[in-house]
């Protein structure tokens, strides 16, 4: 796992911003217009990104460290993902400004960088592209449950 | 056959009055409303005959004026209705965002009357687009959570 304190420039940032789908079509200067409208964060181990139901205004990068996305069931919390560096969570809450559907738990030590709504819209040009982004990646999802759902019936 | 009749040159206060009303469309102003309707077309579908079959790839989003729709999939068992489309709501979103071939298609219940947009025209104006995008994603977010809970 990369040390969390390697990520110290912003050029080493906006390469991992590059890299991560919800940015596709961004150009360098848009990416570094972004990284300039979010805000960096650190995650002790046993600490949350956020919990379940809290009310959402942000969606974060996960750059490195490590960190688990549960669910609460009747018992206990269901583990739903690992997360990996460069993955997005809560892009949904954000855009239908419901409140978070899960938490999101450092294990071990995090960084991450956390883009909230008025930053990603200070430009719209880059709030359109990354907007277009979420919708093609929730509609992706539509689209295997759509599939699931259409083998079922066969 | 689709018949596309015109692009709207008259601004049509009833028209303006619809489309603030559409789910897709909230939080656009009135002259951001107004630049929806000039970038748009008018399209025209005979009862029974389809705005777009399944395989097209159309990068267009319509939204139903009057008339009625439905939306088709093919099942080893013949076509099978997934969805009504009433006046007032939107269409053919999925293919819009991704640009992949439409999985179903929009047939005509009765002579209907869309606008069509289509998505290059929104790469001249950002903040239509923006607005555009977010409640897109928002209505697949929501049918996403939807489809969550069922499974």
């Amino acid at each position: 796992m990369t040390d969390p304190r390697s990520y110290t420039t912003d050029d080493s940032l906006v390469a991992v911003l590059g890299k991560v789908s919800l940015f596709a079509d961004l150009s360098r200067p848009q990416l570094a217009f972004l990284l300039g409208a979010t805000s960096r964060v650190v995650i002790p181990e046993g600490k949350l990104f956020f919990d379940e139901d809290d009310s959402a205004d942000s969606l974060y990068v996960f750059i490195a460290g490590e960190a688990v996305v549960e669910k609460r069931t009747a018992a206990d919390w269901l583990l739903l993902a690992k997360l990996n560096p460069g993955q997005i969570v809560g892009e949904m809450a954000i855009v239908d400004r419901l409140p978070r559907s899960a938490r999101v738990r450092a294990v071990k030590n995090c960084l991450a960088i956390r883009l909230d709504i008025a930053g990603l819209e200070s430009s719209h040009e880059i709030a359109a592209i990354v907007y277009r982004n979420i919708a093609r990646t929730i509609t992706e999802r539509v689209r295997a449950y759509t599939d699931l759902d259409d083998k079922r019936r066969e | 056959m689709n018949k596309i009749v015109s692009t709207p040159k008259v601004l049509d206060d009833a028209l303006i009055g619809a489309l603030s009303r559409v789910t897709l469309f909230k939080g656009l102003s009135r002259t951001q409303l107004i630049w929806v309707i000039s970038a748009t077309s008018r399209v025209v579908v005979d009862a029974d005959k389809c705005f777009y079959e399944s395989g097209d790839v159309t990068d267009v989003l319509f939204i139903l004026i009057s008339g009625g729709v439905t939306i088709e999939k093919a099942t080893k068992d013949g076509l099978r209705s997934i969805s009504e489309i009433s006046p007032g709501q939107t269409f053919a979103e999925l293919a819009f965002v991704d640009s992949r071939p439409h999985t179903t298609r929009a047939r005509a219940t009765s002579k209907s009357l869309a606008l069509s947009l289509h998505k290059y025209r929104l790469t001249s104006t950002h903040d239509v687009a923006m607005i555009l995008y977010r409640n897109i994603a928002a209505m697949q977010s929501q049918r996403l959570r939807k489809l969550n809970e069922q499974n």
